[in-house]
């Protein structure tokens, strides 16, 4: 009995390393991937504003002038986050692509697209409790909360925490 | 009674997950290569030996997506480390800059200098100890093997296979390539030679994940006679800086 006691135990002792040494990260949370076009939390404005003025002077010569003046917005404002992911769906740091950015110049193309109905759709800004951002939105302000700090952006709060060694910021609810 | 025991210890061995990797794990059969092992401990002992040390970098990284999708991330980090238990980290990806101070006091303290904001971490007092504690509150660090008091026997005390592959030019400059596997990983060392042997490159390979995320380290401007002086491994908290605390505590709070 006792010998067979020994020999489980010196079976454990002699298990190798199941895991090595070198860094290969936590691995824990995922980063949240998802198709925005079916997200809750998808805010897309298209404003087509289209200005054209088409000044036909003929005379005998027959000399045509034609100026088309496009202008095309295109505005797509995406919030996203993940509780406990790792913020890469904040909804200020689009460049280009964010809300009020002006994307496209007269080409063809946008000329076309001009030239179709325009739409605007109206929707209201929604940020998921839990949500975790790396920076914050515009326009923010900081609340009195005992000693936490809170910001207020728009209708959404926001609590800084560190995620790893990133300073992040988490949506919550009213404080 | 020894009948019962005897299908305890079976059933123990049978079901355990531990055992059934194990016997994976000695499938592998152990085939080092001591040239790979003499580059690389050329590479890292003149870390280990020197009093202080710095050097950066450029750091990418595999995340999970939610739907299992490989997700890379890319952040820069500068790193003075003075023996035998201070260091200093900048880090620059998402969001502010932020720096870690760990002055062997038994505390790390990450800071974001735009915001003022801070946490404490308490630590051990030896930086070995400190870079695990502080990784099971999430903050990983690619380097982490090169932050230790030993390197070289940090980065070969669980290998399983070690080959050097040959001289070849990483981006214009001969280096030694170097392939490594261990339980769970295998990894890659780019060594430049010379009278100043360094570690140039490292690439680790996940692979207890079916994902196989893959960590890539590009590093540059070693010295290994940086002029330090302990202020920089102290945090010194400005009156209006405030504290906060971890996401991962707070998860594991509500939970």
């Amino acid at each position: 009995m006792r010998n067979l006691l020994v020999c489980f135990l010196a079976v454990i002792i002699a298990i190798p390393p199941l895991f090595g040494r070198v860094e290969r990260g936590g691995g824990g949370n995922r980063v949240a991937v998802q198709n925005h076009n079916n997200n809750a939390n998808l805010n897309r404005n298209h404003n087509t504003n289209v200005n054209r003025n088409q000044n036909v002077n003929v005379n005998r010569d027959v000399n045509v002038n034609r100026n088309v003046n496009v202008n095309v917005n295109n505005n797509v404002n995406v919030h996203g986050g993940y509780y406990g992911g790792c913020c890469y769906h904040e909804d200020n740091d689009w460049g280009a692509f964010a809300v009020g950015a002006a994307v496209g110049v007269a080409t063809t193309a946008a000329v076309a697209a001009a030239t179709r109905p325009s739409t605007t759709t109206v929707v209201t800004n929604t940020v998921a409790v839990g949500s975790v951002v790396p920076t914050l939105p515009g326009g923010c302000t900081t609340i009195a909360n005992g000693s936490a700090v809170v910001y207020q952006c728009s209708n959404v709060y926001y609590r800084p925490y560190y995620q790893g060694s990133t300073l992040v910021y988490q949506a919550v609810t009213y404080p | 009674m020894k009948k019962y025991f005897l299908v305890w210890i079976l059933s123990v061995m049978l079901g355990s997950p531990m055992i059934a990797q194990t016997g994976s794990a000695q499938n592998e059969t152990k085939d080092i290569d001591p040239l790979a092992l003499r580059v690389m401990k050329a590479a890292t002992d003149p870390v280990k030996d020197a009093k202080a040390y710095s050097f950066r970098a450029l750091v990418s990284r595999d995340l999970l997506g939610t739907n299992d999708q490989i997700i890379t991330t890319f952040s820069t980090s500068e790193i003075t480390v003075q023996r035998p238990n201070k260091l200093h980290i900048k880090f620059r990806g998402r969001g502010e800059p932020v720096e870690m101070f760990y002055d062997g006091s038994g505390k790390t303290v990450l800071y974001s200098p735009s915001s003022k904001f801070y946490t404490t971490v308490e630590t051990p007092t030896t930086i070995d100890a400190a870079l695990s504690d502080i990784s099971k509150k999430g903050v990983n660090i690619a380097v982490r093997n090169f932050l230790e008091s030993d390197p070289y026997q940090s980065l070969t005390e669980a290998l399983t296979t070690a080959y050097a592959v040959g001289s070849v030019d990483l981006f214009d400059e001969k280096v030694y390539h170097l392939a490594f596997t261990e339980p769970g990983a295998e990894w890659q060392m780019w060594v430049v030679g010379g009278d100043t042997t360094r570690v140039k490159r490292l690439e680790v390979i996940d692979k207890s994940n079916p994902q196989h995320p893959r960590i890539s380290v590009t590093f540059f401007d070693w010295d290994l006679n940086p002029s330090t002086s302990n202020d920089m491994f102290t945090f010194n908290k400005p009156a209006d800086a405030k504290e906060i605390e971890m996401l991962k505590e707070v998860a594991e709070k509500s939970k």
